[in-house]
């Protein structure tokens, strides 16, 4: 039977650009800022949901879990609800899981999650769009020296226990055979996850949010392993010149064409 | 990918040694090289010229694991990081194997890893680390506090980096060792067969006959989107082309969803990150995703007859024409020029 743990992050709207602060070490958001699920994380709560679809005696339960504060994350959790997951957790930290909170204090709080739930399948995000690390299964993966197949296009559980998942790789794909208890890390091929409707979410809304305290010892409280020096925005300028047709591109393009052929 | 690899590790070598980071760090490089065919591979990288002058030795472990299994491997540079190996820290490629290296050797030593490093600098004497955030939206300069340091670096950002010899003197006489080491791994996921990940099928080594420029690398890429409409076009349309540049073919989720390719060509968030010298976007939108694959290309061009395509904006020359005549009479005129 699975029990399945779904780690959910808020992160901001992917199609917004986030104000830099004063000190240039950081972001600073407002109310009106549109967050939301981070997507690949959205994939993951689907997947979890399709995986009861289709296998209804395989899954034990599904629970989502975020880590910040209740303010920050109760849409996301309740949304999780509305969709269908079992029970929504928050573990609540000082911290919101943003720049605050190392990727590796982050998965070891994960670490106990799963402990205290009894967790045998943690299906999560290939990365976090705000962070673009892509670290998290992996790290977790070592902490608890779990298998992990990550970037999976396709998760099909097999007859001998085994979860069989297509992978998205560098040079194309990659199919493994996983034991449990293990991770996937989920890719964008996966599925599309599912809209909630309006009712669904008001119901979701009388629905308890429980609270989870987890406790890192003293060593592990420090954040600073990675420490931010200075953001700034990635200026790509571009000329975004017209050409009029292909002998004028041509004229435009031949030196980096033959210098490049020349290195070749 | 074994040269930027190199490049970046001299690099770092000889920043952390000058700034003197970490009270133990050393000033030598090791090559790392693990699965069932390393010893063969071994011996092949010493003939790599850059290898012989700044590698001290070279670690084989043969395992009868393929070098893909992170599960396998990632025990086996814990081991090497351990104290008494004399070694601090690990560089690997950014790729979809190396992240799941890199990141379960952070679990196993509880060390939070960087990934994605685009380059290696400093200021101020102090060592830091520049990567994107937000779909590439955001530079990030960081620096490592922990006492040991993971990274794994976009391999076509070091191609350039030039190599600093006189800071590596010291191995400069040494004779390189090949080193076969059996070692001994404690946080290995499976103890037998039944229980361990098992790689069922792994299309890589189907294409690995084709001979095909390797996009990551490649100076001029090629890319097509959901314009090209259906297989037929993609293939006769981008491969003369592609052969006519020497490039790499690329191409956007879209164009691979719709079936025109394979996903080994997807470029994107989701797919490969390239930075060539000329990126040539054929039939491309431009999504925000597809964009964090290919923004830090040098020059951009657009053949696009949709003037609002987002790709316009991100784009040094745009060809506003239909690409079923453009690209033919591109490839066509580059060949008569032979430029």
């Amino acid at each position: 039977m699975l029990r399945i743990l779904v780690p959910i992050k808020r992160v901001l709207d992917p199609q917004l650009l986030p104000r830099i602060n004063a000190a240039k070490k950081g972001f600073e958001f407002s109310k009106n800022d549109k967050f939301s699920i981070n997507p690949f994380d959205d994939i993951a709560v689907e997947e979890s949901l399709l995986l009861r679809t289709k296998y209804k005696d395989l899954i034990e339960s599904i629970q989502v879990v975020a880590i910040g504060s209740m303010e920050n994350n109760k849409d996301i959790l309740r949304n999780s609800i509305a969709k269908g997951v079992d029970k929504a957790i928050l573990v609540p930290t000082k911290e919101s899981a943003g720049d605050d909170i190392s990727i590796l204090n982050e998965c070891k709080i994960l670490e106990k999650v799963i402990e205290k739930t009894n967790s045998n399948l943690v299906l999560m995000g290939k990365q976090d769009i705000d962070k673009d690390s892509g670290i998290k299964g992996g790290i977790l993966g070592g902490l608890l020296n779990w298998p992990l197949a990550s970037n999976a296009a396709k998760v099909t559980p097999s007859d001998n226990g085994k979860i069989v998942v297509e992978r998205e790789t560098d040079n194309g794909q990659s199919t493994v055979e996983m034991s449990l208890p293990g991770i996937i890390t989920t890719d964008l091929r996966l599925n599309v996850p599912r809209y909630v409707s309006l009712s669904k979410l008001m119901k979701a809304k009388k629905k308890p949010i429980d609270s989870l305290e987890v406790a890192l010892s003293d060593e592990h409280t420090d954040n600073g392993k990675i420490e931010i020096l200075q953001v700034e925005e990635a200026i790509h300028e571009r000329k975004c010149e017209k050409v009029k047709d292909v002998d004028e591109l041509l004229s435009k393009l031949s030196e980096t064409i033959s210098s490049t052929k020349a290195a070749a | 990918n074994l040269n930027n690899l190199l490049k970046a590790g001299n690099k770092l070598n000889n920043l952390l040694r000058k700034n003197n980071d970490q009270s133990s760090a050393k000033d030598s490089i090791s090559l790392l090289i693990v699965g069932p065919d390393s010893l063969n591979i071994s011996q092949r990288v010493k003939e790599n010229k850059l290898y012989n002058t700044f590698v001290k030795d070279v670690i084989v472990n043969q395992t009868e694991y393929p070098e893909t299994l992170s599960e396998e491997i990632s025990p086996v540079i814990k081991e090497l990081l351990k104290n008494d190996n004399k070694i601090d820290n690990f560089v690997i490629n950014n790729t979809t194997v190396g992240n799941d290296i890199l990141s379960r050797v952070g679990g196993l030593i509880e060390i939070e890893p960087m990934s994605n490093i685009l380059s290696i600098g400093e200021t101020d004497n102090v060592t830091n680390f520049k990567r994107y955030t937000y779909s590439s939206k955001i530079l990030k300069t960081i620096k490592n506090n922990q006492n040991k340091l993971l990274l794994s670096i976009r391999s076509s950002a070091f191609s350039d980096e030039p190599l600093d010899i006189n800071q590596t003197k010291s191995i400069e006489n040494a004779e390189q060792d090949i080193i076969v080491k059996d070692i001994s791994k404690d946080d290995i996921v499976a103890k037998s067969k039944d229980d361990r990940i098992n790689i069922l099928f792994d299309k890589s080594k189907v294409l690995e006959g084709e001979n095909s420029i390797d996009v990551t690398n490649a100076k001029i890429v090629v890319s097509g989107g959901r314009g090209l409409q259906k297989q037929e076009n993609f293939d006769s349309l981008l491969e003369p082309l592609c052969k006519e540049l020497k490039a790499g073919l690329g191409s956007t989720r879209a164009a691979v969803d719709n079936g025109y390719c394979d996903n080994s060509l997807q470029i994107g968030q989701t797919g490969k990150t390239v930075a060539p010298e000329l990126y040539i976007a054929i039939g491309i939108s431009g999504a925000i995703q597809h964009l964090a694959g290919m923004k830090d290309s040098k020059t951009v061009v657009s053949i696009n007859n949709d003037p609002e395509a987002p790709i316009n904006k991100n784009a040094d020359y745009i060809l506003e024409q239909d690409l079923f005549t453009a690209v033919p009479e591109l490839t066509s005129k580059l060949a008569e020029k032979s430029l």
